[in-house]
């Protein structure tokens, strides 16, 4: 497959595609590449912030600053987070009080598909 | 597997489930309508023994060779003994439908003894039922004569049982869940390996689906299984849960492997590691 290219070490590529779906297709505002980094496993860890158009679960307040971390679904490579990976993320990338931050996981085809991850155990949304 | 009524009321008590299996061989029925006897998962099971809910018993060979041993040379007793009890039992049953229609008549003011019987009777014999006992008459013989198990034995038995059916990791997932008032039953249905309840399962819907533990440090989050547990997750209105215990270097670096782990499962030991695992919840964001 062509995309190839963007390996799961190719964070620029992965950063690049998961910022624009989310400014360019999601129309979230404010969108850019967090100051913050974190080795990891040979790579830098860093995460996408941005302002989502509207609220994105019922059992939020209000419209807040997400964190997204951009990962490549490598369907038939292993990825490289693990638990203790997404414990890092939490610990070093993230405000104390951040109860949750997005996965943007990059698809070969270019699709992103989003997934909140919150720390610990966490009851379902109301619909 | 639980056998007795009470029994099962007291683990319900204790927020241990299981699957009730009881079913009839020709009338097979789906989960609603099953009854005793009641299966534990090997994670309850665990749990119930280090929390001196339950102890582990030897039993002295297959019991199936035991019992057909038992048929050979007690069989006629044992066969005298259900019989006069099935024969006391349809006399009491006599008697009381008997009662009953008497008291019938009598407040209709018919007398009783006016009537010929003989039709009653025959229609009482072919209304008598036959009680089928929940639990075995001859094996609670058995439990009597246990052998002996000491600490040693009670922890190899525990690892057995975990190395048969389970891993220590999932358990440690179950006790954690468990700690925090959730109650779990097998997940198989979501995809995962359990399901938590936040109280009764009659009561509450499950919250959660839990997938197997992962290695904390070396288990790459397989995405492709993350997005399917929690895109499923949305349409049942559950998290996917992932999580793992920290401190399993022990059983990666091989070696000593073995001793590590009958050091560090003793039951103390696994009651504290309790705030050792990991969780993170899973859904889906809603768009993308």
């Amino acid at each position: 497959m062509e995309s190839n290219a963007s390996d799961s070490n190719d964070r620029h590529t992965i950063e690049t595609l998961v910022k624009e779906n989310l400014a360019y297709f999601q129309y979230w505002k404010e969108v850019q590449l967090e100051e913050k980094s974190m080795p990891w496993r040979g790579t830098k860890l860093r995460l996408v912030s941005g302002i989502p158009p509207n609220k994105l679960s019922n059992d939020d307040p209000e419209v807040t600053k997400e964190y997204i971390l951009p990962v490549n679904m490598t369907q038939y490579k292993e990825e490289f987070i693990t638990l203790e990976c997404l414990d890092l993320v939490f610990e070093n990338l993230c405000d104390k009080n951040t109860k949750r931050i997005i996965l943007g996981i990059a698809n070969s085809d270019g699709t992103v598909v989003f997934y909140f991850i919150y720390k610990g155990i966490h009851k379902p949304k109301k619909n | 597997m639980i056998f007795n009524l009470d029994d099962m009321v007291k683990l319900r008590r204790l927020g241990v489930c299981g699957i009730l299996s009881g079913t009839l061989p020709t009338a097979a029925q789906q989960n609603m309508f099953l009854s005793i006897p009641l299966n534990l998962m090997v994670e309850e099971t665990i749990w119930l023994v280090l929390n001196g809910h339950a102890e582990l018993q030897l039993l002295q060979g297959p019991m199936a060779g035991q019992v057909s041993t038992v048929l050979e040379t007690r069989g006629e007793e044992l066969y005298k003994v259900a019989r006069e009890k099935l024969l006391k039992s349809f006399d009491l049953q006599r008697q009381y439908k008997k009662e009953q229609h008497e008291l019938k008549l009598q407040k209709l003011g018919i007398d009783p003894t006016r009537d010929d019987n003989s039709a009653n009777s025959k229609l009482i014999e072919s209304s008598l039922f036959v009680e089928t006992q929940n639990d075995s008459l001859i094996l609670p013989y058995y439990s009597q004569e246990k052998l002996r198990v000491d600490p040693t034995m009670n922890i190899m038995l525990l690892n057995l049982l975990v190395s048969n059916y389970s891993n220590w990791n999932n358990y440690l997932l179950y006790q954690s869940l468990k700690s925090q008032n959730y109650v779990m039953s097998p997940g198989g249905r979501f995809g995962g390996l359990f399901i938590a309840y936040p109280g009764d399962p009659l009561r509450y819907h499950s919250h959660l689906t839990i997938g197997s533990a992962l290695d904390y440090y070396t288990e790459p989050i397989d995405f492709i299984s993350l997005t399917s547990g929690a895109r499923l997750g949305t349409a049942v209105k559950k998290l996917w849960v992932i999580g793992g215990v920290k401190d399993d270097k022990y059983a990666s670096s091989e070696g000593d492997a073995t001793n590590a782990i009958l050091e560090m499962k003793t039951p103390d030991n696994l009651l504290t590691k309790r705030n050792n695992t990991s969780f993170f919840s899973i859904e889906w964001a809603g768009f993308g």
